[in-house]
């Protein structure tokens, strides 16, 4: 099942500020919505995205319920050396989401 | 906070502990402020008698710890005016007035709150008159409802909820009023989820170290494997914890050790922090949650007591308490922030919506190369969208977006 | 040649068949009349949510199933090269069925015929999965549903749906999306409603969704008693839409408001 989708270049000049592009496939039930009979719909959202370049955290962010479903996010950092930017999501219920994707470093 | 305390009544025996004045408060969004140097704290009442402290000097006391307090208390009265209308009918008129007084202390004891207060929140008058007067209320007028709730300041919005209070104590004189409460409950401050570990690592660990640095001593901390998560008032929490470590690095000699340590087992989430000092003396030990003790270098946190030790009670909310690691001999004390674990996104799940938060960004510097973010959300109503930043010098930045938004025209129901 | 000249005339006998509709020229479809944002969104590949689906379809594309074990990509190869243009002309006729099915049907059809698998339900994850990557295959190229002697009942059938007042508030397809596009219903662009883009990420369901979902909601919305998933006036609606929007260029999987 693909749950993520990353858009990372794959070769960058360093010093180069990249983007990264983030889609993950994730419901994000507010925990507001009720059922037709009146019953809450239990919350279930990411709470937390990590991205680590070579381990060091570069970016993170903390999502509440008002985040869409299929969080998107689009952030930058500058291409320091090459090796592997890894993005992890938790959330609820124990939803826990790593990926990794390479980038080379001239 | 308020205009000028008076001097605290001794007389009950409820005289609120001293915090330390080293520790300054830090607030979440606003820039720390730098440790002032360490100043010894006075002893605040020596004698029996409140009056053995010259006014002056109890003002200067009472001042140094002014800004410690998190809490204020709002006494919002209703007062009901009747009077003849110009077509002679009766008519009656209801006036609200709110006054702030400060919290200094609060304690639990026998499932009944006491606070120690400013006296003209406690006690407004039951009928206004020329003796009797009450800001923007007529003369004439009578008391028909009166609330109290503890507020973060006189700007605070926040509606934790009143509770009927009764007093206790009161000296005009003095300004100092003592009232009681029925359940604790009602006291809900600003309840948040926190991961203990969360005291320790606030954005920049500065001011912890630093302060070890100083006192040469060597602060170690272990987290837990699991995050343990607690209910309770972040504020308090991380005061509390604050406290802890300050005075167990003041206790520990120049080259000791102060660990930290975050645990939880079952129920029960703790945030322990064992210094190298002398310790409590095992007599004193039994009376650490009396509030005039003045023992050691170890003081309690104003306004938070506990009424026992929390060890014996693992299922309490907030203490701050000592635990004895040591059966027997005491040799360490350890001080803990204990509070009942909770389920992480129990709290948050049970939140009232709007909640305040959409997204919180943390850009690395300087790796981020530009603080652009783009991301996606949700509005359930035309509002305004503001973004808020905090610069890597401690300045603010924020900016707003007004957004329409317009309902879909056909909905599911049903489907 | 012959049955393409017949079918040539019929087609153009069905174009002055119908009175009332958008001129072919007048045409637009639904991502003309989003912003700029969403129209961004769509197009942008790595932004565009409906691709989760459809990285999730190209791996159940290769997935083997069912009793026979097999995998799609064991019959039809690389989807790429056989699904090409296969949605564009869809609902196609089957002979089995002796009517003209839709596309999920006709993937459930193949799961139970030659993978002896169980159908998977409408609205599935699986099945939006697939039907979105293989929509993808068509992106860019026109619709050309096939009018035949055989289909002209059908799609008479779905322009009478079309153009029938229904439900409580007694409005007709026609009535908002030949007489009224491009005008606000309730704050919200009453689109021409061609289904270039099916199935697509609706930002209103948060999700991804087929043209049957769209059209059991504005079913919904008018107040009429939705019609199953499946049901025959479905793909009847279905193929009257399609036929409508001949020659218009699919965007699946499209993003839409």
């Amino acid at each position: 099942m693909a749950s993520a989708l990353i858009n990372v270049p794959a070769r960058a000049k360093r010093g180069e500020i990249i983007e990264i592009k983030t889609l993950i496939s994730h419901v994000m039930e507010t925990g507001f919505r009720r059922t037709q009979v009146g019953a809450v719909i239990p919350r279930n959202i990411i709470r937390r995205f990590v991205c680590s370049y070579n381990g060091a955290e570069v970016f993170s962010a903390d999502l509440h319920p008002a985040m869409s479903a299929n969080p998107f996010i689009v952030f930058s950092t500058i291409a320091t050396e090459s090796g592997t930017l890894a993005f992890e999501w938790t959330g609820d219920n124990g939803f826990s989401v790593k990926e990794t994707a390479a980038i080379t470093v001239e | 906070m308020i205009g000028s305390l008076a001097v605290l009544l001794v007389a009950v025996g409820v005289a609120p502990a001293v915090a330390k004045s080293t520790t300054p408060v830090r607030p979440a969004a606003k820039a720390p402020r730098p440790a002032p140097a360490p100043a010894p704290v006075p002893t605040l009442c020596e004698g029996d008698y409140a009056d053995s402290v010259p006014a002056a000097r109890a003002s200067e006391i009472l001042d140094a710890v002014k800004d410690q307090f998190v809490f204020s208390i709002r006494n919002i009265a209703t007062y009901e005016r009747v009077y003849y209308g110009r077509d002679g009918k009766l008519r009656r008129n209801y006036i609200r007035s709110v006054v702030h007084g400060t919290g200094f202390a609060y304690q639990v004891k026998d499932g009944e709150t006491l606070i120690v207060t400013n006296e003209h929140v406690a006690n407004r008058p039951d009928v206004t008159d020329d003796e009797h007067q009450v800001d923007g209320v007529p003369p004439g007028s009578k008391k028909v409802r009166e609330q109290i709730k503890i507020v973060r300041d006189e700007e605070d919005d926040y509606e934790p909820g009143h509770v009927p209070l009764k007093l206790a104590l009161s000296d005009s004189a003095a300004d100092i009023a003592i009232v009681k409460a029925r359940t604790v409950d009602a006291w809900a401050i600003a309840e948040s989820e926190y991961v203990l570990e969360g005291l320790l690592y606030p954005r920049d660990k500065r001011y912890e170290t630093a302060e070890a640095e100083r006192a040469g001593v060597h602060l170690v901390v272990l987290p837990a494997p699991e995050p343990a998560w607690v209910r309770g008032d972040r504020y308090l929490l991380e005061r509390a914890a604050l406290n802890l470590i300050s005075n167990a690095i003041e206790a520990s000699p120049p080259g000791g050790q102060v660990s930290i340590e975050v645990s939880r087992q079952d129920s029960v989430a703790s945030l322990k922090v064992t210094d190298a000092g002398p310790g409590i003396a095992p007599d004193r030990l039994p009376r650490i949650f009396e509030t005039n003790l003045q023992g050691g270098k170890h003081r309690l946190l104003a306004g938070l007591v506990g009424d026992d030790l929390v060890a014996r009670q693992p299922g309490a909310d907030i203490h701050q308490g000592f635990l004895d690691l040591d059966t027997g001999e005491i040799r360490s004390a350890a001080a803990a922030v204990v509070a009942r674990a909770i389920q992480q996104g129990a709290l948050e799940a049970a939140r009232p919506n709007p909640s305040s938060g959409a997204i919180t960004l943390h850009f690395t510097l300087p790796r981020a190369g530009r603080a652009r973010v783009s991301t996606r959300m949700r509005l359930a109503d035309s509002q305004n969208v503001v973004a808020v930043c905090q610069l890597s010098d401690g300045s603010l930045w924020s900016d707003s977006a007004a957004v329409v938004v317009t309902l879909a025209a056909c909905l599911e129901d049903g489907i | 040649m012959r049955r393409l000249l017949i079918a040539l005339g019929l087609l153009a006998l069905a174009a002055s068949a119908f009175a009332g509709e958008i001129a072919l020229s007048d045409r637009r479809s639904g991502y003309e009349l989003m912003g700029r944002e969403l129209r961004a969104m769509q197009d942008d590949d790595t932004a565009n949510p409906g691709m989760l689906w459809v990285l999730e379809g190209a791996a159940l594309w290769k997935r083997p199933t069912g009793a026979a074990s097999r995998a799609c990509v064991d019959c039809h190869g690389e989807a790429a090269v056989s699904m090409k243009g296969v949605a564009a002309h869809h609902p196609a006729f089957d002979a089995a069925k002796q009517r003209p099915v839709s596309l999920d049907q006709r993937i459930n059809n193949c799961r139970v015929d030659r993978q002896q698998a169980p159908p998977l339900a409408y609205e599935s994850r699986e099945l939006l999965a697939l039907g979105a990557y293989v929509a993808r295959q068509s992106r860019g190229l026109p619709i050309a549903v096939t009018i035949d002697d055989r289909m002209r009942p059908f799609l008479d059938a779905g322009h009478a749906i079309y153009e029938r007042r229904q439900g409580q508030l007694n409005l007709a397809c026609s009535q908002c999306h030949d007489d009224n596009w491009g005008r606000q219903l309730a704050g919200n662009l009453i689109p021409q409603a061609h289904p270039t883009g099916y199935p697509l990420y609706r930002l209103e369901w948060q999700s991804l969704g087929s043209l049957q979902r769209r059209l059991r909601g504005c079913l919904t919305g008018i107040r009429a008693e939705a019609y199953d998933y499946g049901a025959p006036e479905l793909v009847d609606l279905e193929l009257y839409l399609m036929w409508r929007a001949r020659g218009m260029t699919m965007d699946a999987p499209a993003v839409r408001p």
